[in-house]
């Protein structure tokens, strides 16, 4: 009977289904009871009815594509060999504005070429980019009369489509052709992404159509394909994630709102901030601030540390990470609305962002100190001759109680006050000896880019010398959970000499390492000043891949579970081409790691793409031949990082008996200073 | 580095569609929009081929499917079909031996014979031609997930475009420089070549190619070579014809043109890459005459885009001093092109 009564009006029900599947998305039809009758051939079935009217909509987007070739230029960026073929851009206006993406012009090509639709070749230039959307603007120069087919312009209903997840999808580039752009299909998996500046979708989205349009059923362009990694650190790492099911584009109305700026030749950045919250982790809550950036917007609207961030151009904000999706669309130039609270009261500021906050230099005062026995504050076990610290007085022994008037309770609380301490403001110690409290003011200054000094330090857990006989360290093996990889861990024998252990996890080069050989060389610096040395192995003997980038994270992750470990001392490293994976590793993690380590590696074209930043800062020891190590450093240096080379002749990286070990250790216990 | 990484993405993808592409076959294939019925039918048609390799990294399996009543099996020409007997499991269970009835070293494709009636077979005279973004179906036997009697593995995608392999010389290293089917799914792994691209009525469009890196835009390659190509060449292969590897017939010319006799110095050539802008044109030379100018920049010789110094010393190899010669140059913002032919 139900047969029967699709029988009677097939048509009907088919258009109604078509119309169901276009604005709804797929998921509709597999509701519906079946309808026998339409699977009949010479009826066209929904997939087909769904396939045609996605080809019309791509059909109508061919004439406002076009294929872009660039002449000349850099061979390589950072590790990428740069690809010769042709991209794609988008018409964007009749007169000859194109938008295409930045990737397409990496390599500051010296010549750029529009096939235009009509067959005609125009020189283009590049007007402006926005390296907050990776786009890049484009002017081609027209005949008179020429007039090109641009992307259409909607009326407001057709604009503001705010639900988009899970219409369909047209992805499209000209690489292959110059008239029929490639079609890769698929449904916008989210909105909103890459902090709030694209759409995403599971189209397969690669070079081959980074520029051109996404569109949907209707043909509108919903946006303009881009590679929006969410976050990168070094050049060259940009996550290459397509293949993945995963691909971005920027919506139309974001880059309509600032074309004339575009056009007039401004470039836009993404706004900077320059606030420091107390933690660091994007999914920690509330947002309490620990200072500003001196010199930053944040730090000239008057934001102080205390203050919990409540919201940011209207939007709520609880985590870390609400405040970076509010930030996310903001440009440098542009203004950001923050409401904290301050004790009982709310407080408004408008801040500018700005594309570059002063540079961050990590600050020093030249201490090491260690927890209070019964007592609270810290100890000062060793004083640097000829730093802030010694200047000021303070001297071994005595203790910190408080910083600027708040108590200081952990390690974690005064090294807060120093990071955002200004250069020209002395912090205020409150001091306690014999009994005795006192205030000594004191000039952080910069930190230092040499070797950490050796120090007699007060033993403040009686670790005594190892035994003869008995050693200092074993190994144990790591397990990684899902990964393939394998890894070990040099730990201290005894674990109750020490308080919370530092941590180096090392990449070394691909292929077997000598479990024994790697114990001998690090047992006495494990057992005498109390680290972990963790170190995995490639899954595949002849290279590191990109996906084992995460092996740090995991392993980190796995040893804090068992064991305590000084925050101040987590150290990622790699030999040979493992040092690579520990710079790229390193900067990821960058909020958990206080130093990366390479030894015996090659950095060519070595560039930083993200600066140095309170509380997160990572000093940078690169062993090998000093020489070509030099451009690194200054680009780190550059960035404010602390970064030093220390030469030493390491012909092969993985064997351990020409590595400086004595300077690495000094560079290694150092990182925890004050 | 970045591109194995994909392939390495890639891994998880292949369970979620062997999922899909092997459902029942109660009921649910009367679903509106579903592919089930045309899926299992072309499904029995394919075959998972074993044979020599597994040293190196090497494959030793691919994907074939039928094309004959007979048992001729369409695959393509690779190291697996290096052993006198090749095993061809069809996806009903039938196990039978294969061997080699004859290659196309041009096209890189194979006929296998088994001797014996397949439960079905694809008709590979029948004339469909694809277009772009349609929606295709891809059978094979991708990482070699299906073992023994298992079914073969069923993806779907769509044609993301048609485009020649020659159109850009050198871009792609690969025998083959026809036609291709681009695919947006990645069809393209190890173990998939040899399978077969269906339309969504199950009729056939192609034969998946050999694992290729698009060198235009640093990423894997998924196609297929389109039947069209390959009719002729299955015609003279099942007629027991030999085909011989036909030679580059680009061949360099026999009074080539060069920078000197055209009266043209280009800038230093100290990059891998220089481009190549003229430095000076020589009073009354052919490029004077047709009034080239120092800084002009060439970026096209004839149909042939010129990306370095070096690309365009080879490109005037192959140009006779008596062929058309057409020089595309930059000179500042506007393009001009310049016509150099004759003596």
């Amino acid at each position: 009977m139900v047969a029967m009564h699709y029988q009677s009006s097939p048509w009907a029900l088919q258009i109604f289904l078509v119309a169901a599947g276009l604005i709804g998305g797929l998921g509709v039809y597999s509701l519906l009871p079946p309808p026998a009758t339409l699977l009949h051939a010479q009826e066209p079935g929904l997939i087909e009815l769904e396939q045609q009217a996605l080809q019309a909509a791509a059909n109508q987007a061919d004439a406002f594509i076009v294929q872009i070739e660039t002449f000349g230029g850099l061979e390589r960026v950072g590790e990428e060999i740069i690809a010769e073929g042709p991209t794609t851009g988008t018409v964007l206006t009749a007169d000859g504005w194109i938008i295409s993406s930045l990737y397409s012009f990496r390599q500051q090509p010296d010549s750029i070429l529009v096939n235009l639709p009509t067959g005609r070749r125009a020189p283009a230039r590049i007007v402006s980019r926005d390296f907050s959307r990776e786009l890049a603007l484009l002017k081609v120069d027209l005949q008179e009369n020429e007039s090109l087919a641009s992307v259409p312009v909607y009326d407001a209903a057709m604009q503001d489509a705010t639900e988009l997840v899970g219409s369909w999808v047209v992805a499209m580039g000209k690489t292959y052709s110059t008239e029929i752009a490639s079609r890769s299909i698929g449904i916008i998996s989210a909105q909103g992404r890459a902090y709030d500046r694209a759409l995403q979708t599971d189209a397969k989205i690669s070079p081959i159509n980074y520029g051109g349009p996404l569109i949907d059923v209707q043909g509108r362009v919903l946006g303009i394909l881009a590679p929006l990694s969410p976050s990168t650190f070094f050049e060259g790492d940009s996550s290459q994630i397509y293949d993945s099911g995963i691909g971005f584009a920027v919506p139309l109305a974001d880059i309509r709102q600032r074309l004339s700026r575009m056009q007039q030749g401004n470039d836009i950045y993404p706004g900077k901030l320059g606030l420091v919250a107390e933690d660091q982790n994007e999914l920690a809550g509330p947002v309490v601030v620990a200072g500003a950036v001196p010199g930053s917007p944040a730090g000239k609207a008057g934001v102080r540390p205390g203050d919990i961030v409540v919201e940011a151009n209207g939007k709520k904000v609880q985590l870390l990470a609400d405040l970076r999706q509010a930030m996310g669309p903001v440009d440098a130039g542009e203004f950001l609305e923050l409401t904290v609270l301050r004790g009982p009261d709310r407080v408004d500021m408008r801040c500018e962002l700005t594309r570059e906050i002063p540079i961050y230099q990590r600050r020093f005062l030249g201490l090491r100190l260690a927890a209070a026995k019964d007592a609270e504050g810290l100890v000062v076990t060793a004083v640097e001759a000829n730093s802030p610290a010694s200047m000021s007085g303070l001297r071994m022994e005595q203790r910190i109680v408080a910083c600027n008037g708040r108590k200081i309770l952990s390690a974690k609380d005064l090294r807060r006050e120093i990071a955002v301490a200004e250069l020209d403001a002395p912090l205020l110690l409150e001091v306690i000896s014999d009994d005795q409290s006192e205030m000594i003011p004191i000039r952080a200054t910069t930190w230092p880019n040499e070797l950490a000094p050796e120090l007699a330090q007060v033993d403040m857990v009686n670790r005594g010398e190892a035994q003869p006989g008995n050693p200092a360290a074993k190994v144990v093996d790591l397990a990684l959970g899902d990964m393939p990889n394998k890894g070990f861990a040099i730990v201290p024998s005894n674990i109750a000499k020490h308080d919370d252990l530092g941590l180096l996890i090392l990449y070394p080069q691909p292929g077997p390492l000598d479990r024994d050989r790697a114990l001998e060389h690090w047992q006495s610096f494990v057992g005498n000043h109390g680290w972990i040395i963790a170190i995995v192995s490639s899954s595949d003997d002849k290279q590191w891949k990109l996906d084992e980038l995460e092996l740090a994270e995991r392993v980190l992750g796995r040893l804090q579970t068992s064991y305590a470990i000084d925050p101040a001392r987590i150290v990622v490293g790699g030999l040979g081409v493992g040092g690579r994976l520990a710079l790229i590793a390193g900067g990821m993690m960058r909020e958990k790691v206080a130093g990366v380590l390479t030894v015996g590696t090659q950095l060519p074209a070595f560039q930083v793409r993200q600066s140095n930043f309170p509380l997160q800062s990572i000093d940078y020891l690169l062993v090998g031949e000093e020489q070509p190590l030099q451009a690194a450093i200054e680009a780190l240096r550059k960035a404010g990082f602390s970064a030093l080379a220390l030469p030493a002749a390491i012909a092969q990286p993985e064997k351990w008996d020409s590595h400086p070990m004595d300077q690495i250790a000094r560079w290694l216990e150092g990182l925890a200073r004050y | 580095m970045i591109s194995r990484s994909s392939i390495i993405l890639r891994g998880p993808l292949l369970v979620f569609f062997c999922v899909i592409g092997i459902g029942s076959l109660s009921g649910q294939d009367m679903l509106l929009g579903s592919l089930n019925s045309v899926a299992l039918e072309a499904e029995l048609k394919t075959v998972k081929l074993y044979g020599a390799g597994g040293i190196a990294g090497l494959d030793s399996y691919q994907s074939g499917f039928y094309i004959s009543d007979q048992g001729h099996i369409l695959t393509v020409w690779s190291t697996v079909l290096d052993v006198d007997t090749l095993i061809a499991i069809s996806s009903d269970g039938t196990r039978n031996e294969a061997s080699v009835v004859g290659i196309d070293p041009n096209l890189e494709i194979a006929i296998l014979a088994t001797g014996k009636r397949p439960s079905g077979f694809f008709d590979w005279e029948q004339t469909v031609e694809a277009q772009a973004g349609e929606r295709v179906l891809a059978f094979s036997n991708l990482f070699g997930i299906a073992a023994g009697s298992e079914r073969s593995s069923i993806q779907q995608g769509n044609i993301m475009a048609i485009t020649d392999l020659q159109a850009r010389r050198g871009f792609i290293e690969s025998v083959y420089q026809g036609k291709v089917y681009v695919i947006d799914a990645m069809t393209n792994n190890p173990g998939a070549a040899g399978g077969a691209l269906t339309n969504v009525d199950g009729q056939l469009l192609g034969l998946l190619g050999k694992e290729l890196r698009d060198n235009r835009a640093n990423i894997w390659l998924n196609y297929a070579i389109p039947m069209s190509v390959l009719r002729v060449s299955i015609r003279q292969l099942l007629s027991g014809e030999t085909i011989t590897r036909a030679v580059d017939e680009r061949t360099p010319a026999d009074r080539p043109c060069s920078l000197a006799d055209l009266g043209i110095t280009l800038i230093p050539d100290v990059l891998s890459k220089t481009p190549a802008y003229i430095d000076l044109v020589q009073p009354n030379s052919k490029a004077d005459r047709a009034g080239l100018q120092s800084d002009d920049l060439i970026l096209f010789v004839n149909t042939t885009r010129i990306v370095s110094q070096a690309s365009l010393i080879e490109e005037l190899n192959y140009i006779d001093r008596a062929d058309n010669l057409v020089l595309l140059v930059q000179r500042g913002r506007e393009l001009k092109e310049f016509d150099l032919s004759g003596p």
